[in-house]
């Protein structure tokens, strides 16, 4: 057996290419319940890569956190703002460029990623500052234009990721501070997509008086004193693959997994709010994908531990955690509606730059597919790593091993939380 | 838009509305009547404060630029851009065909985290920079089709391999912007803060940097179509 456990990544991605979706398929067709709600995550979520950090995370094999990315206990005397724990970290930066290290911001025009550009760009020095390059793509000029314009352009060097990973990067002498962890400091988009379709959904609950409580708490979404449970349906709706009897028991399925996670949490703060429960959701099970898919993904040549040890995950912080373990409800994270997704960051970025038009208007996007522009040559497809040993070893869907190791754990994967 | 609209219909007829809509606050910015093509390029240069989609509207009679922002999209589970879960893939506007057999309009007033004096001048004057961007682009791309003739270098640009060209100087006629006019004026909006800075562009373009008889006769016209008198011609 050349698979040492326990595993460190899972990624189930139902995609249709080179085999993936095939063996998925055929696992599926060959497991109980159990593996069968475990590869739907993927239909539902495009991956599955889910591991906890705190609340219970069943999964068909053994696992374990990488070190590093441990979720702190919740300290609810942390009073540090959103702006001083960024400029905190701007500054950690800073001395180790003042020690000899250069730094390369992975920059796709968006809020975490521009939040980070923009405090380096407050707190470092015109010299400090030609230590920083942004890796980019033509993306990042279309998303925050102005912003290129008044501070990229001809003033910090470009890195075009198109051609350039993180393995390029560190080969460059620079070391990629990565923003992927913003979603999981400030809430997740599932539960934007949710918020967006608020009505909708609402529409499908049958009971007239139900959908008339529901439609009350549209704007309650981070309100601490309307508990999520009051949402439970919409959220079954949502979550759901479809509204067929089957879809829809998936998405209670699911639900109860997730809220199984923040019932069993431990040395956390409340999780009140539906902003709470879907922030759970990405601060929990989902903030380790968050935290390395780039290293395992937008790598080539280098070993995955040598980019996940070499990164600055600018969202990792100690301060960055605390911050959002105390700030959910008041307005930093979402108010009423998406428009004010990542307020706290949006508002950063306006106390820095002053462009209203962004700080007002602009729209969550995907950022991590600019990466797949031109992708390198290389012995395997990104989502053919299904996983990644104790070794840190990619475990590889070619592997024929390795595709049945995977098959049998989630033949036997059996639902253990099907109870509210 | 009246007298563009003459461009599109006769008087008794009816043409399908197209509109911009805006994810981030789920309402619509702008609804036309004549071209989405006009629309579409209206959403690129906005493209620059606010992330859009157009759409190709149903007959929806009640949908009109003085009550749009009071509408949205009631479902929008399905209006997924590529294979991504967000309404939006990316910043490039995209145009859809509104399907009416599964979204509705519902009508929730004011976006609600914009319901603050603030929010609400706000999204005027985005809708405000929307509208006379988007009279703008008619007015540039109607200049454009009527006094051409002399756009050597754009047209062999779009249509011609430079390479077969040998390097003749006629493609770089003296005429010629520097490029197109539609070009020209959609940068001044997608890089201008206000209406003002695009508008002042404009201006300084064609009387301080350009003073030659041929642009001046264009941005008479041009500024004849802006201005409404778009028969004369």
């Amino acid at each position: 057996m050349s698979i040492e456990l326990p595993l460190l990544f899972n990624n189930v991605s139902y995609v249709d290419k080179s085999g993936i979706k095939q063996f998925w398929d055929e696992c599926y067709n060959a497991s109980g319940p159990g593996g069968k709600f475990f590869i739907n995550i993927s239909k539902r979520l495009s991956q599955s890569r889910f591991v906890g950090r705190n609340g219970e995370w069943s999964l068909p094999w053994e696992q374990k956190l990488i070190p590093g990315f441990e979720m702190l206990p919740y300290d609810p005397t942390f009073n540090l703002s959103f702006e001083q724990v960024t400029d905190n970290r701007a500054l950690e930066i800073k001395a180790r460029i003042q020690a000899g290290e250069k730094f390369a911001v992975m920059y796709s025009g968006g809020i975490d990623s521009t939040v980070i550009l923009a405090s380096l760009l407050k707190n470092l020095t015109q010299e400090e500052l030609t230590k920083v390059a942004v890796c980019t793509s033509i993306h990042a000029v279309y998303e925050f234009p102005s912003f290129w314009m008044k501070y990229i352009a001809d003033k910090i060097k470009v890195i075009d990721s198109a051609s350039n990973w993180y393995d390029d990067v560190i080969s460059l002498g620079y070391v990629p501070i990565t923003g992927d962890e913003g979603d999981a400091i400030l809430g997740t988009q599932i539960g934007l997509n949710l918020y967006h379709n608020y009505d909708y959904y609402v529409s499908l609950i049958p009971n007239y008086d139900q959908r008339a409580i529901l439609s009350k708490l549209k704007y309650s979404i981070s309100d601490p004193t309307v508990h999520f449970t009051n949402y439970k349906d919409i959220i079954i709706k949502h979550l759901a693959l479809d509204q067929s009897p089957d879809g829809l028991e998936f998405g209670r399925l699911l639900y109860l997994k997730y809220k199984k996670s923040v019932d069993t949490a431990v040395n956390a703060p409340p999780i009140q709010s539906l902003h709470d429960f879907f922030w759970w959701l990405i601060f929990d099970p989902k903030y380790l994908n968050c935290s390395v898919r780039a290293s395992i993904y937008y790598n080539v040549t280098l070993p995955i531990r040598d980019v996940i040890d070499v990164q600055v995950n600018w969202f990792n912080g100690r301060e960055y955690q605390l911050w959002s373990m105390n700030n959910n409800n008041n307005g930093q994270k979402i108010r009423k509606t998406v428009s004010s997704y990542k307020y706290a960051a949006r508002k950063y970025i306006y106390d820095f730059d002053g462009d209203e038009w962004y700080f007002y208007f602009k729209t969550k996007l995907e950022s991590l597919n600019n990466l797949a522009v031109k992708p390198k040559q290389r012995n395997f497809y990104g989502n053919e790593v299904i996983g990644v040993d104790c070794n840190y070893k990619p475990l590889v869907i070619q592997d024929p091993e390795v595709r049945d190791w995977f098959k049998e754990r989630l033949v036997n994967y059996q639902i253990d939380w099907d109870h509210d | 838009m009246n007298n563009i609209s003459r461009y599109y219909r006769t008087p008794n007829s009816e043409t399908r509305k197209n509109g911009i809509y805006c994810p981030v606050f789920d309402r619509w910015l702008l609804i036309d009547h004549n071209d989405f093509w006009v629309t579409l390029d209206t959403a690129k240069v906005l493209s620059s404060k606010i992330s859009s989609t157009v759409y190709i509207l149903p007959d929806v009679m009640h949908l009109d630029n003085s009550n749009c922002l009071n509408w949205g999209l009631f479902n929008k589970t399905s209006q997924r851009r590529e294979n991504s879960s967000d309404l939006v893939r990316g910043q490039i506007p995209l145009l859809r065909k509104f399907n009416g057999d599964f979204m509705q309009f519902v009508d929730p007033g004011y976006p609600e985290d914009f319901k603050t004096p603030e929010g609400i001048e706000i999204l005027h004057r985005l809708k405000n920079f929307a509208e006379v961007t988007h009279r703008y682009m008619y007015a540039a791309k109607l200049t454009q089709a009527i006094q051409s003739a002399y756009d050597m270098k754009s047209f062999g640009q779009e249509l011609v391999d430079p390479g077969i060209l040998n390097g003749l100087e006629s493609f770089h006629g003296p005429t010629e912007y520097n490029q197109s006019f539609i070009k020209t004026i959609k940068n001044f909006f997608y890089h201008a803060n206000t209406v003002e800075e695009a508008e002042s562009k404009i201006r300084d373009f064609v009387y301080l940097d350009n003073n030659h008889p041929a642009y001046r006769m264009r941005l008479k016209l041009f500024y004849e179509i802006l201005e409404g008198k778009f028969d004369e011609y």
